[in-house]
């Protein structure tokens, strides 16, 4: 599976209520979603 | 509070049993399971009862090759300031790293685990934490800034190749009083 299909999910927990809710990442969230590692700084 | 030694025929009273037996050092606050997508928020994880806080995980993860995963504490990317250092499994070489995304092991398809310090994310000052773990191909260890001094309640745990596929985070506070 290439990195570029595995879709974007954002789940989220709450400590408090124990509840799951589960939705597809923002536009914004999606240009600050971690990088590869073959493209991430490294010295 | 120290740890006391009980002796034989003692009685147990509800005092000493809220002190010493339900109050250990290091107390659970949250397990999450991480069984779908890519990114995980665990949200009202940190409060003003515990200062700093342990987290634990371990996971599955599907799709093939190396991939960072990234523990995010708050504000923005690229607020978390990194230095770290990785190598290949029984290898001589160690790689430095650096970067400004908050990367805290080198995950990989199959199994990964880290854990996790992380200190004063409630208290309006800088948050730092250390993360050690990797998975199949690495194993590292990772040194992170949050360079803001908000408070913090939550923190994300996201890959950046594939999808979690089972296990779970554990989060935990060190007890001071």
């Amino acid at each position: 599976m290439d990195t570029e299909q595995v879709k974007k999910i954002i789940v989220t927990y709450d400590v408090i209520t124990n509840e799951y809710t589960e939705r597809e990442a923002t536009d914004e969230e999606l240009d600050n979603w971690p990088k590869p590692f073959a493209t991430a700084v490294i010295e | 509070m120290a740890v006391k030694t009980f002796t034989t025929g003692e009685v147990l009273t509800a005092s000493d049993t809220n002190t010493y037996l339900n109050n250990g050092g290091l107390v659970w606050i949250s397990t999450t399971s991480l069984t779908t997508g890519g990114s995980y928020t665990i949200s009202n994880a940190f409060n003003a009862t515990y200062r700093d806080y342990r987290v634990v995980a371990s996971f599955t993860r599907t799709t093939a090759g190396t991939g960072y995963a990234y523990l995010r504490i708050g504000g923005s990317a690229t607020d978390h300031v990194m230095s770290g250092q990785y190598s290949t499994w029984n290898s001589g070489t160690r790689t430095g790293d650096n970067g400004n995304d908050g990367y805290c092991i080198l995950t990989a398809e199959g199994s990964n685990s880290f854990s996790a310090d992380i200190l004063a994310p409630q208290l309006p000052q800088r948050t730092y934490y250390t993360a050690t773990g990797g998975g199949n191909d690495y194993i590292g260890m990772f040194n992170v800034k949050v360079n803001n001094n908000t408070q913090y309640t939550s923190f994300s745990f996201s890959l950046a190749v594939g999808s979690f596929s089972g296990g779970q985070i554990s989060v935990y506070g060190y007890r001071t009083s």
